[in-house]
């Protein structure tokens, strides 16, 4: 009881506590909430507690919980963006994006400029040239930036690369060469393009420098940073980082312990990334590196991955599967990437020692393969708040959310893919019908399954706003309405990034509501999302974030 | 440049759990004879703890995660290979031991890297369990990809199968030309699995060819070792020899001076998978005008 407290009066706090939906200010001590209200009756309560007016004329709510992203957001903007559509970096600022050729040059030669070191590479990232008419990106292009420093465009699929002939000679690769995905001009030199990920890594430093990026505590600053910027006090690694030793965890509780870190984080333990040992040693393993949390970094959640993606064709499917090639030609099914064997295994040892198991499932087969494993480790172990819940579950039928109720499982919905990928869903992967109940929030409602819905960041951009905005509107990127019977209410889609986001990772009892004895994590916005017409939830400005009480700063 | 332009050959181990696939790779890591193998193995599952299970060797054993070789960056796979490009000599050859349900046509790009160049794809198949894996839910038609993939396939555990394997060969028939070796135990020559080494210029006289551990010798049960004279060849003659080898051939190999083509051509065959290929890198004097053929005895 060190602090004397102090009462933030909003011109709305919105609480999603249906016992107290609206109030006026919410009182805060100790980084925890005393309680929401009036002023008046906070004085009364609590005593005279000074009176914040910071956020007077903002609306102040839960602050957002992403509970699927990735720490590949912070690590990737140790690089400039140079993506179509504009983007807020992790300084708040918002980039322009490159709409042209011209624009990707340009920016390219400002950052070489700033670079001292002539072999130092330049790296961009997000590029998306499909709206762009249909020219390809090539080394030809970025020759007029530099002929000797190493250039490395990223596209925004993370599946392609464009580099220029100073990188290419430096691998000895300019004059083609055998591997897969490096295509070659007429003169039967590579054009610079490298596909797919065996040939990016023809691109050896520029890949390395990417990778070493993910291990470093800076890239955890900036995902956190990118989270303060968009309204998120709590985000996800769904366990795409080794937390096997000390180290592994020390990278970010250390990161964390800085003063003023501006969100919480919580990384998911994956099984399959470094650890070794029996399934039970791993479980035990999970249950113990909780005592290695902090207030801001909370360990004890597992996640696996069973299937690939939808739009990459490799997410497991049920009959009648992918649509096929546009030749006619059959699309085989996806890809497994754990035996379901192993699965299992893991899966109940994790089960029997009560942690909670995320699992990747995209396809509709791959949801069949989890809902058998959960009723068979239900059948041997009971434990009725287990939570489990199911990655993605973009294709999810209606028969499968009624089995995931009955075994008490929870959702997190890839709504975010109806606007980046539901054209192509429609025209290419499943086809309007199947594209149509994707990613389906109201048949999960209505079959009574909680679910959160999520951006896997850096996959699409982090933002619960544009996430929730997904999962109301369900316009795709071309500007149609995907499934319109699949749209659910603002009051739903809120609950979903804050307080069911935060149910299925375990801190309901701590985030996800203002109401007494919480957390005093919060988000100001500049409008009330009940109140706007629903199109531009997505547009609401993010005036600032409130982390155990404290105003996040840049 | 990396290894001054050599390029490791690397083989690609696939085969559902049960297959033997560990087996397989333990009795090649224990008579490498002098071999530098790299040796990964994607799998730390514990179903299946390979990892641990492979014995000490010469070579390196690295681990790699699950989860990324076919989607995504793909980072770990990436790291791994970087890892080994790193060694300041090159080993003699690449052994990746994949999971399960590892596919090994996706893989096998990865193979064919900066420093590495795929050798072959070998995937095992349990004698005994093959039939009855390929209808299995979920994973049926996963493991009819990885046969189809396959340039050489190996069933294990014949000896135990009921039928003595009848009903998984038929299996893999339906699905696959490669040749089929019986592998019991473990038990394949080294140089079967991982092709012909050594200096092939010293191969040129069929005399010296049961003196050569290198070429692996014969098994008159399993498979024999011969010299295919090639005299004097066009390079589309070459290749039309090549192409025209039998189905049985496990793996072929030569270094030929083609009488139309200035640099020397290097024939290299495994099972289904044959290519014959300009190398200027090499002296033309190192030239056999002979095939090193291994064939497999049905
Ligand atoms: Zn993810």
């Amino acid at each position: 009881m060190s602090q004397p407290g102090v009462i933030h009066r909003a011109r709305r706090v919105v609480t999603l506590d249906h016992a107290v939906p609206v109030a006026e200010a919410v009182a805060v001590r100790d980084g925890l909430i005393l309680g929401v209200g009036t002023v008046d009756e906070m004085r009364a309560a609590w005593g005279p507690l000074r009176v914040d007016d910071t956020f007077a004329d903002s609306v102040l709510l839960p602050g957002f919980v992403e509970a699927h992203s990735h720490s590949l957001e912070g690590a990737i903007w140790a690089w400039e963006y140079a993506g179509f559509f504009p983007r807020l970096g992790p300084d708040g600022e918002r980039r322009p994006g490159c709409q042209s050729f011209d624009a990707l040059v340009d920016l390219l030669r400002r950052l070489d400029a700033e670079l001292d070191d002539p072999t130092e590479s330049l790296i961009v990232w997000g590029f998306d040239p499909i709206y762009f008419g249909g020219e390809r990106l090539a080394a030809r292009h970025l020759d007029v930036v530099s002929s000797t420093r190493p250039i490395c465009v990223i596209h925004a699929s993370l599946h392609l690369i464009t580099v220029n002939t100073a990188l290419m000679e430096r691998e000895g690769f300019a004059d083609g060469c055998d591997v897969e995905g490096v295509p070659v001009g007429g003169d039967g030199r590579a054009i610079g393009e490298l596909q797919e990920p065996p040939a990016m890594s023809l691109a050896r430093r520029e890949m390395a420098l990417l990778f070493g990026q993910l291990g470093d505590p800076a890239s955890l600053r900036r995902f956190a940073d990118m989270a303060r910027v968009v309204g998120c006090t709590t985000v996800t690694e769904l366990g795409a980082s080794r937390l096997a030793g000390d180290d592994d965890l020390a990278l970010w509780t250390e990161a964390a312990s800085a003063d003023g870190f501006p969100a919480r984080l919580v990384p998911l333990l994956n099984p399959a990334r470094g650890q070794q040992g029996t399934p039970d040693e791993i479980a035990r393993h999970a249950v113990a590196i909780r005592d290695s949390s902090t207030p801001k970094v909370r360990f004890g959640l597992v996640k696996m991955v069973l299937d690939g993606s939808i739009q990459g064709f490799t997410a497991r499917l049920n009959p009648p599967g992918y649509l096929p090639h546009p030749d006619g030609t059959e699309r085989p099914n996806g890809i497994w990437l754990i035996e379901p064997e192993q699965f299992s295994a893991w899966f109940e040892a994790f089960h029997r020692a009560h942690v909670t198991v995320h699992t990747h499932v995209n396809g509709d087969q791959a949801v069949d393969l989890l809902l058998d494993t959960v009723d068979a480790a239900l059948a041997k172990h009971s434990w009725f708040d287990h939570r489990h819940t199911a990655q993605h579950t973009q294709l999810t039928t209606a028969a499968q959310y009624r089995r995931m109720a009955r075994l008490g499982m929870n959702a997190n919905i890839f709504s975010n893919h109806i606007f980046y990928w539901g054209d192509q869903h429609r025209a290419i992967t499943v086809g309007p019908d199947r594209a149509a109940r994707m990613d389906a929030c109201a048949t999960a409602d209505r079959e009574g399954v909680r679910y959160s819905v999520h951006s896997d960041a850096s996959v699409t951009p982090l933002g619960s706003l544009h996430t929730m905005w997904c999962a109301v509107n369900r316009v795709t990127a071309s500007g149609d309405v995907l499934g319109p019977d699949e749209r659910v209410s603002v009051d739903r889609a809120l609950r979903a990034v804050t307080i069911d986001a935060a149910h299925q990772l375990r801190l309901d009892h701590e985030i996800g509501t203002i109401q007494a004895g919480k957390l005093a994590d919060f988000v100001a916005l500049a409008d009330d999302p009940y109140d706007v017409d629903p199109m531009v939830i997505k547009d609401i400005d993010v005036i600032a974030t409130m982390v155990g009480g404290e105003i996040t700063a840049p | 440049m990396l290894w001054n332009g050599r390029r490791v050959p690397f083989t690609l181990l696939g085969g559902y759990l049960g297959a033997g696939k560990t087996t397989i790779v333990n009795h090649v890591v224990g008579n490498a004879g002098g071999r530098r193998i790299v040796v990964l193995v994607n799998d730390v599952a514990s179903v299946n703890i390979d990892a641990a299970l492979i014995a000490d060797h010469d070579g390196t054993t690295l681990s790699l995660t699950n989860g990324c070789v076919c989607c995504a960056i793909a980072d770990d796979f990436a790291r791994t290979l970087e890892q080994i490009r790193e060694m300041p000599e090159a080993p003699d050859c690449v052994l990746m031991e994949l999971s399960g349900v590892g596919e090994p046509a996706r893989v096998a790009p990865w193979a064919n890297t900066t420093g590495f160049r795929l050798d072959g794809i070998v995937v095992a198949a349990d004698a005994d369990q093959l039939a009855e894996l390929c209808e299995r839910p979920f994973v049926g038609d996963t493991i009819g990809e990885q046969l189809r993939a396959a340039d050489l396939v190996m069933l294990t555990k014949s000896d135990i199968a009921a039928d003595g394997g009848s009903a998984a060969r038929r299996r893999i028939r339906a699905v696959s030309s490669a040749p089929i070796l019986d592998v019991v135990d473990g038990v394949i020559d080294v140089d079967v699995l991982l092709g012909l080494s050594g200096p092939i210029a010293v191969v040129g006289e069929a005399d010296r060819l049961q003196a050569l551990p290198s070429l692996g010798g014969t098994r008159p049960d399993h498979h024999v070792t011969r010299l295919v004279e090639l005299g004097s060849v066009t390079r589309d003659e070459l290749s039309s020899i090549v192409d025209s080898l039998s189905t049985a051939v496990i793996r072929a190999k030569a270094l030929v001076r083609c009488s139309d083509v200035e640099p020397l051509m290097e024939v290299h065959v495994v099972g289904t998978r044959r290519t014959v290929r300009p190398r200027p890198d090499l002296d033309r004097a190192r030239a056999v005008q002979a095939m090193v053929v291994i064939t497999v005895v049905e």
